[in-house]
Order: C-alpha cells, then sequence, then structure tokens
C-alpha cells in the first residue's frame, strides 16, 4: 500500500531500496487523480498510459541497476506552457488548443533524462497571466486545503497537484509571483531560482524578461532535488546564465549558524499590509532563524510599490508584444481576466517601458548593495492566505502591489516557505531571497526552518467534501 | 501620485486604434482600472541624469557577457548611490 503523501526524497529513497516499485507509484497516484480531481481540477491531461510506460522502464532500469537518480520513477506534473512533443500544450487557453509541439522543452527532456515521469499537464492562469477564470476550456484549479478558495496563481494545478499529493512535484513559472503565491496558498516550497539558472527554452513566455521557470514541492529538499535536474546553462535560451550548478541537496546541512538575514519589514506592514495571522507567522520565523544561530536585522529597501510599477509594466509591454497579433484577430478567443488586463498594455507608451527599465536598473543595484552584509532577505509571500474564489477580482493584481515581484525585477532566487496554518487551518508563508544564482543558501535556510518547526506534518485533510 | 486622468472616451479610442473588439460590457471596466497604470507610469518617472541607462544591455558582439553586466553594474551602483545623495541634498 503506497502512502496517500510521500516527499520525492522519501519515494527515491524507497525505490532505491527497492521497496517501493515506480509502478506501484504511478498507479497509486493515477488512482487518486481519479478519486480526488474531478473536484480540484488541476490536471488539464492526464497521460496515464505513457505514465505507466515509463514506469516499467523505470523500474527495469533500476533492478538492472542503472540508477538515474533521486528523481528516477518520480512522478511529477507539468504546467500546461512547458511544451511536450506530440502532447499538446495550450497554456490553458482556447488560443493554442490545438498547439502540438514538435519537442519537448529543455526542461522537460532534462526531467527524461533524470527519470521523472511525467503524469499530466496542468492547470494553469491562462498564458500564466490571466486567471482564475471560468470561462476557458478547462475550470480553474481549487485548493486542496478548502476547495472554495483560490489556489493563487498562476501555477495553479502545480499547486493543487502537489498538495494534493496527486504528483510528488510540479513545474512552475513565476513572472511577478506564479510559483511563489500557489505555494504559499496551497502550503508549499515552491522556488523562483534566478534569471537564467533553469532554460526557459520550450516555454510559452508571458514577459521575456520576468519569466523564470522553477520547481514547486512539498519541501524545501524536493526543490533542491527538482532544482539539480532543472538547471544548468542550455544554448537555446538567449537568457541562460553559465554558471556552475551546485550540489543543491549536499548544501542542506541545517547548519544556519552565522547566516545574516534583513527583514524588509515595510513590505508587509505599510506597502501591502498583511493580515495579522501572517505576520505573526513571520515574526514566529524570524524567531527560530535567531535560535538557529542567524542574525536578523531590519531592512529598508525602495516601497513596494515602486518595485511592482516597474515589474508591471515590463509585463504589460513585453506580454503585449508577444499576444498583440493574437488579440487583434481574436480578442474574445482568450479569457476575459486575460484579455482585460493585457488590454491596459494599450494605454502605456514605448517611454513608459523605457522608463521602467531604467527604474529596474536602479532598483537592482539597489538590492546588489543593500546585500553586500547580507546572505538572505526575509518578508512576506502573501498577505494572507488563501481568499475565496469570488473576492479575487479581474484586476486584483494591480490593487495591492506583489510582495513577490521584487524578486523578478532583480532576478534574484526567492522561495516561499510554509510558516505554520490559520485557525481554519488554511496555510500561511514568507518567503526568502538571497544574491544571484545562490539559490543554496535559500534552500538551506528553508529546509533548516522545516526541520526546526512541525508545519510539514501537516497535509490537507482529503478525501474532499 | 498624480496623474492626467484618462477618460473612458480616451481609453475606448486608445483600445480601438490598437484594434481590438472589446465587448461593450468589459470596456468600462477597463477604463475604470486605467487608473491603475496612470499611477504606475508616474511612479516609475523621477529626476535621472540624462544617460541614465535601461536594465536591458546589448553586449558587443564578441564581449563576453559576464564582463559586460559586472562592469555595468558597478558604474550603475555608483551613479545610483550618487543620485541618491544628490536627492537628499
Amino acid at each position: 500500500m503506497v502512502p496517500d503523501f510521500l516527499t520525492i526524497a522519501e519515494a527515491g529513497a524507497l525505490i532505491a531500496r527497492r521497496e517501493l516499485s515506480p509502478v506501484e507509484l504511478v498507479q497509486s497516484r493515477l488512482t487518486r487523480i481519479e478519486r480526488l480531481d474531478g473536484k480540484l481540477h488541476s490536471f488539464i491531461r492526464v497521460l496515464g498510459d505513457e505514465a505507466l510506460a515509463a514506469a516499467r522502464s523505470a523500474e527495469a532500469e533500476i533492478i538492472a541497476g542503472r540508477s538515474r537518480g533521486p528523481l528516477h520513477g518520480i512522478p511529477i506534473g507539468l504546467k500546461d506552457i512547458y511544451e511536450t512533443k506530440g502532447v499538446p500544450t495550450t497554456g490553458h487557453s482556447k488560443v493554442m488548443i490545438d498547439h502540438v509541439p514538435l519537442r519537448d522543452a529543455t526542461v522537460v527532456q532534462r526531467f527524461s533524462e533524470a527519470g521523472a515521469i511525467v503524469l499530466g499537464k496542468l492547470a494553469t492562469h491562462e498564458f500564466a497571466f490571466g486567471g482564475p477564470s471560468f470561462d476557458l476550456p478547462w475550470p480553474p484549479a481549487r485548493n486542496p486545503w478548502d476547495t472554495t478558495r483560490f489556489t493563487g496563481g498562476s501555477s495553479s494545478g502545480t499547486g493543487a497537484a502537489v498538495a494534493a499529493g496527486l504528483v510528488l512535484g510540479g513545474t512552475g513559472s513565476d513572472t511577478g509571483g506564479s510559483i511563489r503565491g500557489p505555494a504559499a496558498y496551497c502550503g508549499l516550497a515552491g522556488l523562483k531560482p534566478s534569471y537564467g539558472r533553469i532554460s526557459r527554452a520550450g516555454i510559452l513566455p508571458l514577459a521575456f524578461s520576468l519569466d523564470h521557470a522553477g520547481p514547486m514541492a512539498w519541501n524545501a529538499e524536493d526543490c533542491g532535488i527538482m532544482l539539480q535536474a532543472m538547471a544548468g546553462y542550455d544554448p537555446a535560451d538567449p537568457a541562460s546564465g553559465d554558471h556552475p550548478v551546485p550540489d543543491y541537496r549536499a548544501s542542506l546541512s541545517g547548519e544556519v549558524k552565522g547566516l545574516r538575514i534583513g527583514l524588509i519589514r515595510h513590505f508587509y506592514e505599510t506597502d501591502n499590509p498583511a493580515n495579522e495571522a501572517t505576520r505573526r507567522g513571520i515574526a514566529a520565523a524570524v524567531k527560530v532563524f535567531e535560535e538557529l544561530g542567524c542574525s536578523v536585522r531590519e531592512l529598508r529597501v525602495s516601497p513596494l510599490a515602486d518595485w511592482a510599477a516597474c515589474g508591471i509594466m515590463i509585463m504589460l509591454a513585453e506580454g503585449y508584444a508577444i499576444h498583440e497579433a493574437t488579440l487583434r484577430e481574436r480578442f474574445s478567443d482568450y479569457g476575459e481576466a486575460f484579455r482585460d488586463r493585457m488590454a491596459l498594455a494599450v494605454l502605456t507608451t514605448g517611454a513608459d517601458y523605457v522608463q521602467a527599465m531604467r527604474l529596474r536598473r536602479e532598483l537592482v543595484a539597489e538590492f546588489a548593495t543593500a546585500m553586500v552584509d547580507l546572505d538572505l532577505v526575509i518578508t512576506a509571500a502573501a498577505a494572507s492566505e488563501a481568499p475565496i474564489f469570488d473576492s479575487v477580482g479581474k484586476f486584483a493584481i494591480l490593487e495591492r502591489p506583489s510582495l513577490t515581484m521584487p524578486f523578478n525585477v532583480t532576478g534574484t532566487p526567492a522561495m516561499s516557505v510554509c510558516c505554520g496554518y490559520t485557525t481554519d487551518g488554511l496555510p500561511l508563508a514568507f518567503q526568502l531571497a538571497s544574491k544571484p544564482f545562490d539559490e543554496a543558501t535559500v534552500l538551506k535556510a528553508a529546509h533548516a526552518y522545516e526541520r526546526a518547526t512541525p508545519w510539514r506534518s501537516i497535509r490537507p485533510r482529503l478525501p474532499l467534501t | 501620485m498624480k496623474t492626467q486622468g484618462m477618460t473612458r472616451a480616451e481609453v475606448e479610442a486608445a483600445l480601438a486604434r490598437a484594434g481590438l473588439e472589446v465587448p461593450e460590457r468589459e470596456k468600462p471596466e477597463i477604463a475604470a482600472a486605467a487608473h491603475f497604470i496612470e499611477e504606475m507610469a508616474a511612479r516609475l518617472r523621477r529626476k535621472r541624469a540624462m544617460a541614465a541607462e535601461p536594465a536591458h544591455i546589448f553586449p558587443p558582439p564578441g564581449e563576453p557577457l559576464d564582463v559586460a553586466i559586472q562592469a555595468n553594474l558597478r558604474e550603475t551602483t555608483t551613479r545610483v548611490l550618487a543620485s541618491l545623495a544628490a536627492r537628499e541634498d
């Protein structure tokens, strides 16, 4: 009997010891998808036969002594903006409903080489931007902790599927917070690595200079395992960074004594005020880090609204450039949330875009200067627990400045880490960020925090009612 | 943050000029959100040196990208710090 919930590390260890068969594991997840996803809507396409065939191959290789590492035989899901050879990749949109890629995205190839098993394509906000939407070919994903609540977006299906244990990990993309938002609302670990760390080749773009691919999983260790497979230079991506990829799992020593952390309190106390539960969660997390031997001091940077204005202007300009022709020809084939948000781009000018890019250079320099004597920063990942669906308006991303956008503007690593639950049992989260290409320190600190707190032992209560 | 305050007619004209066939029901909602764009656009603008460069760079062919990025970052950091001091005066 395969447990309902397993981490990638746990399952990988069981498979390596031949105490768990990849075929059994994949079959157990397919059964779980069958039982639960009718309410969660996290998948828009399940690849059951293909997954079972891949699991049988993995099993044969492992039995023959040819293990490919900790992802071999592990079931994962792909946000449906990751191109998959011969399998439709739609961006959750009518506009691309017939799009069948001729090749896999680089990251999909790398997962295949690592032996991971793709169970299917996961729901997203339309083209990683417009949602939650009820006027698309597939319904929006629902939060396993409470199906009346928003998953966060845009990696909504990944958030729901991982939290519900339908897959052990999944891919997201993050242009303004689309990994960290769903990770926060669904109680996961979600890592947006450095810009250039993971190839974007073969991933449907939203905004070229802000798009990041990254892993979403139950905990930091699993994110590290996934990042190991995903990271690395790719000449097919002009923004790919040719930097050495460290052994992320080896960095999870549990030893964080001496790390210097800046607390950006004004982001969530005045700029975008978080609710009391979130503030308490962050305050408690700061104490945990201090008890672990870290030093924490307050850090002030430019107001959150500056970072949000910079990022959203860039996102609208770059996104509109991608969709301009199709919006002209097929406006009503897009969902209302996507098309009306993106239509605001026609109110911007070329000068706005350049001014945003000038501000970006200043903000990047400001953050680099602030980090000279720091290893990490901590701030909120979301202003509250997951809201109910009906309260999320069409222009919600503009109403309050995003807590996650600053690290898209800087392109530096940032991670959502669960820091407890409300009295109603909904996840809360904070965010850790570090210097360029220093994902290892983020993962190390998140892992140490997870080990020092009980939150990773609490899973959503399923089956759903 | 002072903005120009686009009218609904101006927003609709911009949508039409862009060739977007926006359903009638959605036009006033887009117009009502236009102030967000104006506020953000105003926030991007501040006192800067004429030569203050944007973040996107295009290194000359043959120039190692890292060298170009690092040089730009150092130069920008110096310039931004100088401009911050000037604003405080």
